[in-house]
């Protein structure tokens, strides 16, 4: 089970969102045109699906290790160089994923305090605040991980050598 | 000092291997403590505000839609029609490859997209009649480009977010420079395979023949009829035009053509969702990072300054070209999108250059940058696609290359190919 949702938790979740926001913007147009009656809220919604789905992408990209990096540098270094360089890279991601649960935590609690709420839905503010928070505390976890593996493969090559 | 940490803290932690996004952010956050200009909360806030943005949200939704029609029946009935046009040609296949190509740029927005489409179904059939491995993937690879300048275009959604340029405008300005590289490649295509003595297909096809396989193509033809038409009927924004773009090819992959299981879906969905997110993300903290730059005044700066050394709009354009050539070896398409436009947008205004051909070379250039090593993904996907060396796909697409840096430094020097059509539909 907890295997499970360590495989699947932030994959299953995007993909609902993914699928949730296509179906928002096409029935959109379908009721524009076909029932003759433009919905308010649907972009509006469909536009706070996609700011989740990135930030929780966000942390699946960590997991699947997808993020956009530079290897032009990395992809030369010997093997067990390579590997210290990666659990650093990791650290600093580490460091700035703790800045943004920070900093948007205090931001969104500061967002409910003052009640704002969205233009159609009249959603509070705050819960769209949260995503980076969210997304950036599931990142947290998963650079964890990829670290922990990382000195694990660092251990078996040294070893090899 | 600012400007030194913003670009050296970026350039180092980039080169160690921290994400683009995240290496970003870090040099912006970094300088912004140094100065001790704005309170932090605005990291946070710039997260979510440079994404919550209706015209962003066709970037996931093309990326989704090219990902489901990529999945084998759409791109083997573009292949059959390409076919019927080409195939009897010296080189037949190659042409073939890149009238497909170009077919499948007019449904999808991205390169490495369509290399993996049109090189899957289309390789086997290459080196079954004997064409060399190297040319066939680099042929490929270069053709690929071509999805990024015929509309639909992920790399133009961007620009046009950073540049304040219409999507609208951008996708028609692509058109004519799309094409224009299709047929240069098909040229040197044709070229290489006289001199390799490829041989085209002799057969014949009846005018029922002909009609049974458009009719069988014909949900794939639809789909640049549905998103440009409807673009430019005024019946959708290019933002539902790639939703309903996604919904079609659902549609199609899952009820007509039969190709696409429900599993897959869920994988094609996961896909999209992660690369759009790995996008994202730089879009979040380019935008700290962009404003970092502007209280700076470095856009300015450097724009005053290149105007001193030269103010001839086309010798700014080619050095701006060389820096993009050499920008694109090394780094992703769209993210040099999002760094670059900010600064180097000020520089051409200034001299009067349009934004939307400014959009299209640097898009034109970086697609180039997709073919040049050590970063041109166009070619790790071919090489992986085609089962071939990366070396080997390097040598087979130099001649493309360097057909592609022509063609670029045409419509560099002229305008009037990229603008006539935008300028037309006014």
């Amino acid at each position: 089970m907890l295997k499970k949702l360590d495989d699947h938790f932030e994959e299953a979740l995007i993909v609902l969102l993914m699928a949730a926001m296509t179906v928002l913007i096409v029935v959109q147009i379908f009721m524009r045109y076909v029932v003759q009656e433009s919905l308010t809220w649907s972009e509006e919604l469909a536009r706070y699906i996609f700011v989740w789905a990135t930030y929780l992408g966000v942390a699946y990209g960590v997991k699947k290790n997808a993020h956009i990096c530079v290897e032009a540098v990395t992809g030369y270094l010997p093997a067990r160089i390579r590997e210290i360089t990666y659990i650093v890279a990791q650290v600093v991601f580490l460091l700035f994923a703790a800045l943004v649960v920070k900093e948007g935590f205090v931001l969104s609690m500061k967002i409910f305090k003052f009640g704002q709420s969205s233009a159609a839905l009249g959603m509070p503010m705050g819960v769209i605040y949260l995503a980076p928070t969210v997304g950036f505390a599931l990142v947290f976890i998963r650079l964890v991980q990829n670290i922990v593996a990382g000195f694990k493969r660092l251990r078996t090559l040294g070893v090899a050598a | 000092m600012i400007s030194l940490i913003l670009f050296g803290l970026f350039a180092l932690l980039m080169i160690v291997g921290v994400p683009i996004g995240i290496s970003l952010g870090i040099a912006a956050m970094a300088a912004l403590g140094y100065g001790g200009v704005v309170d932090s909360s605005y990291l946070a806030q710039s997260l979510v505000t440079s994404i919550d943005s209706f015209p962003l949200m066709a970037v996931p939704f093309f990326i989704l839609a090219g990902d489901l029609m990529g999945h084998g029946g759409i791109s083997r009935r573009l292949l059959e029609v390409g076919e019927i046009l080409f195939g009897r040609y010296t080189g037949g296949l190659g042409l073939v490859a890149v009238a497909t190509c170009m077919f499948f740029a007019a449904i999808s927005g991205s390169g490495p997209a369509t290399v993996a489409a049109i090189g899957g179904i289309l390789f086997p059939a290459m080196l079954q009649r004997g064409y060399d491995r190297n040319f066939s993937v680099g042929l490929v690879a270069s053709a690929g480009c071509i999805g990024v300048v015929i509309p639909p275009s992920i790399p133009m959604v961007i620009y046009a977010t950073s540049s304040g340029a219409s999507v609208s405008s951008l996708f028609l300005a692509g058109v004519v420079p799309g094409v224009l590289i299709g047929v240069v490649l098909m040229l040197m295509s044709w070229f290489i395979a006289r001199k390799a003595g490829y041989h085209g297909i002799e057969r014949s096809y009846t005018g029922a023949e002909i009609f049974r396989i458009l009719w069988d193509a014909k949900w794939a033809l639809l789909v640049p009829v549905i998103i440009l038409g409807g673009i430019y009927g005024g019946i959708f924004t290019p933002t539902e035009a790639a939703a309903v773009a996604v919904a079609y090819g659902f549609f199609v992959g899952v009820f007509v053509y039969k190709d696409l299981k429900l599993a897959e879906v869920y994988k094609v969905l996961a896909h999209s969702a992660l690369t759009s997110a790995t996008v994202m993300v730089i879009v979040g903290t380019a935008t700290v990072f962009g404003r970092v730059l502007a209280i700076e005044g470095i856009p300015v700066k450097l724009a005053n300054e290149i105007v001193a050394l030269t103010s001839d709009p086309i010798m700014i354009l080619l050095l701006i070209n060389v820096l993009f050539l050499v920008v694109g070896c090394f780094m992703e398409t769209l993210a040099a999108i999002i760094i670059l436009t900010p600064i180097l947008l000020p520089v051409v205004l200034k001299v009067g250059v349009d934004p939307v051909h400014f959009g299209i070379l640097m898009i034109v250039n970086l697609a180039i940058g997709m073919v040049t090593p050590p970063m041109g993904i166009n070619l790790f996907v071919g090489s992986r696609v085609g089962n071939a060396q990366l070396e080997g796909v390097i040598r087979g697409a130099t001649p493309f290359l360097l057909s592609m840096i022509v063609v670029l430094l045409v419509l560099t020097y002229v305008p009037q190919i990229t603008l006539w059509l935008p300028n037309l539909m006014k």
